[in-house]
């Protein structure tokens, strides 16, 4: 699920622009913990389930905490590239 | 042969009070956090797989680096492993400087328990400058141990040691005690002649052991 605070569409809908608190949420059936990410602004194209940003990422996942520059994911496929200098804490 | 070679070991390798004192005071009761710092990160959750390039893991005063690293899942608090690929570097304690071609790490209750270091692994004391090294080198956290198998030598100031089975590195005591003698191979101990006579009363170490 992706929720923004604002959003553009070209004409044939092949791509939207969001931004303003932009948030990535999965939703697992298999009792894993959500992945939970937020950024500034997202390139997301519907056809292809890709979403992807250059901007500051802030990502939770159970106990983890990562940031990094730079995200790209396939939401269908169930994978998420975080690109450039990830910082992640795991607090016991 | 080898539990009078254990002996003999234990009796010559000497350790000052306080070189055992600093080394047990390490972060055994350390709980901070685990920290990543790394290039790119995959998460496939299909697969519960992580890759990463580049990783520094840092927990306490032990700090893993590698080229890549593959990781059986973001939780640290079951039992997870990391696999470390290209030019692994692990300092433990600020003290232990390990290093091997490929290595995995297991994690349980959210702390580094055990290391398995492969390939060209090597050891090196930086307070007493024993070093060591093994095809195979075993780091477990809980005990402070290395265990170096497989071609295993371990050099300090007063002696050589390496054949057997496998030798043990007390990482507490500074000290090393052949292992398991299941495969029958010899061990060597080749001591080192002292440059100048023994000033601190210890006693000069024994002869090779054949």
């Amino acid at each position: 699920m992706i929720t923004a605070g604002s959003g553009t569409a070209t004409r044939d809908h092949a791509e939207i622009e969001l931004t303003d608190g932009v948030q990535i949420q999965s939703q697992p059936t298999d009792g894993r913990p959500p992945v939970h990410v937020t950024t500034p602004k997202l390139k997301f194209l519907p056809m292809t389930s890709l979403a992807e940003t250059d901007e500051h990422v802030v990502m939770s996942a159970g106990n983890w905490h990562v940031e990094a520059n730079g995200l790209r994911t396939l939401l269908k496929a169930d994978r998420m590239e975080l690109e450039s200098d990830v910082h992640g804490q795991f607090a016991p | 042969m080898a539990s009078s070679l254990r002996n003999l070991l234990i009796c010559v390798l000497g350790l000052t009070a306080s070189q055992a004192l600093a080394a047990q005071g390490a972060s055994s009761d350390c709980r901070d956090p685990v920290v990543l710092d790394s290039g790119p990160f995959v998460l496939d959750h299909k697969t519960n797989l992580i890759n990463v390039q580049n990783p520094k893991i840092t927990q306490c005063k032990t700090v893993i680096t590698a080229d890549e690293a593959v990781a059986t899942g973001l939780d640290f608090d079951t039992r997870s492993e990391w696999r470390f690929k290209g030019h692994v570097h692990v300092v433990v304690d600020n003290t232990y400087e390990l290093t091997a071609d490929t290595a995995v790490f297991t994690f349980a209750d959210k702390r580094l328990a055990r290391g398995q270091l492969l390939g060209s692994a090597t050891f090196v004391d930086k307070q007493t400058t024993d070093k060591g090294s093994a095809n195979k080198l075993v780091y477990d956290d809980k005990a402070k141990t290395l265990l170096l198998s497989d071609n295993a030598q371990v050099h300090k100031a007063q002696y050589d040691i390496q054949g057997g089975c496998d030798l043990i590195y007390d990482m507490n005591e500074k000290r090393v005690t052949s292992g398991s003698t299941s495969c029958g191979e010899r061990y060597h101990f080749i001591a080192a002649p002292p440059e100048k006579p023994h000033q601190d009363g210890e006693a000069p170490a024994a002869a090779p052991a054949k």
